[in-house]
């Protein structure tokens, strides 16, 4: 049997349209071409046992233990779920406590820093200038005048001294405190309390002292 | 057993779970409720919901991993990975979607994915060449079919034949009646394709049924 190629091609888009729904063109072919038409009957048989086969077939049913089976591995997926977000918590807490202290000692390695080395850019006066004017001098009556240094007195205005680096927290205060703990959220507000603390010890270490009021001649 | 309409206007049946169960009494309360309903539920963790979706469609998941492995226990396990999928992927899917194509598209990959891992260990042991397509290739069955029952077992047996890949088309075009354009978006193959290759599968079993000495009459 060999079908008109052409309308072989045009009868597989139309296996699912019932025979009254040919195109009439179509149809007048089967009526006039045996051939065509064996085959085209031959074909629609073909599709009638394959969807029957499908639908007959009990092995395509599902068995009965199916269902219990996927309750109860949702049941396992939610535990392994469970654990997971669990784990995933902790270990949030755990970084965060790390990235706390590294912050904290990050701002104490800056105050370190900065009381070592001056503080640029904020104030260029000394902290210490020496005030000539504060010597006794004594004008001659020929002329001229000098200087008695060694009566002056003491020009250097005093400096508060910082407060002791040994009140800050030890860095190994710093490592005990971002070790995981029962309650990481204890120790978050314990360094931001030592970060606040710090801040305001570096603040005041840093202050500039008062220059003495300069005095011209 | 129970029936409900899907998305797609299909009715759908599924086997309630006997006696008083809390499966059971889960069930019947939701009888009638609809696929967005549950998915919906499910979406926000509720499990119970989700398994009337399992008790809805787990014939329809099981026939396709069925068509496709030729295995009852092969089936059932990519039945079971397949809803878990669906569980794990639910809030990346719309509820307002159909549910039948999504999770039939699963099960297709999952079972098609085992399919060829099967097929290459099997490549690799030398002892069987599974990779060709002998659907087709004769119906002695056929002429001999005293009965339609005898008809359809020869053609379940050749179409055990069918390479994976054709055994997904076949069970959606003849098992799910699907068109060509469901297949395509569920099996994502061209239209084209996919119409050529049902058509070569379809003349293999013309012939075999209708062939030479094949004596069935349409």
């Amino acid at each position: 049997m060999k079908p008109c190629p052409e309308i072989q091609l045009r009868l597989n888009d139309l296996l699912d349209a019932g025979e009254s729904k040919l195109p009439v063109a179509v149809r007048a072919h089967l009526d006039a071409c045996p051939e065509c038409r064996a085959w085209w009957e031959q074909t629609r048989e073909t599709e009638n046992v394959l969807r029957e086969s499908t639908s007959a077939d009990a092995e395509r049913k599902a068995p009965a233990s199916l269902e219990g089976r996927i309750r109860a591995a949702l049941e396992r997926e939610a535990v392994v779920a469970s654990e997971r977000n669990s784990k995933t918590g902790s270990r949030r807490r755990w970084l965060a406590a790390v990235a706390a202290t590294l912050v904290v000692a990050a701002g104490i390695a800056t105050a370190v820093f900065l009381s070592r080395s001056g503080s640029p850019g904020r104030d260029s006066t000394p902290l210490r200038a020496p005030i000539v004017d504060e010597y006794p001098e004594t004008v001659h009556p020929g002329g001229g005048k000098t200087t008695d240094v060694a009566q002056g007195t003491d020009a250097f205005p005093a400096v508060a001294a910082p407060p002791s680096l040994a009140a800050l927290p030890s860095w190994g205060d710093l490592i005990l405190a971002a070790a995981p703990v029962e309650d990481a959220r204890q120790d978050l507000r314990w360094l931001t309390r030592a970060v606040v603390s710090n801040a305001e010890s570096a603040a005041r270490a840093f202050a500039p002292a008062d220059a003495p009021p300069s005095r011209t001649n | 057993m129970v029936e409900s309409v899907n998305t797609l206007g299909r009715v759908d049946t599924a086997v309630v779970p006997a006696g008083d169960s809390p499966e059971a009494r889960a069930v019947s309360g939701e009888i009638g409720v609809s696929d967005i309903e549950l998915l919906r539920r499910a979406r926000g963790g509720d499990r119970d919901a989700f398994g009337v979706l399992v008790l809805r469609y787990q014939d329809a998941v099981y026939a396709a991993a069925w068509a496709i492995l030729k295995s009852r226990e092969d089936a059932e396990d990519a039945a079971q990975e397949s809803f878990l999928r669906a569980w794990r992927g639910l809030d990346r899917f719309d509820p307002t979607r159909p549910f039948r194509p999504w999770i039939l598209r699963i099960v297709a990959n999952v079972a098609l994915t085992v399919r060829s891992r099967r097929r290459i260990h099997v490549e690799l042991d030398e002892t069987l060449d599974v990779s060709d397509d002998r659907a087709g290739g004769d119906l002695p069955a056929a002429a001999a079919a005293a009965n339609r029952r005898e008809l359809l077992d020869a053609v379940g047996r050749m179409t055990a034949e069918l390479s994976p890949e054709n055994a997904a088309l076949f069970h959606l075009r003849y098992g799910e009646d699907l068109s060509i354009d469901e297949i395509s978006r569920i099996l994502d193959r061209r239209p084209g394709a996919l119409a050529v290759a049902l058509h070569r599968i379809r003349e293999r079993f013309r012939r075999a049924l209708f062939g030479p000495g094949n004596g069935v009459e349409p």
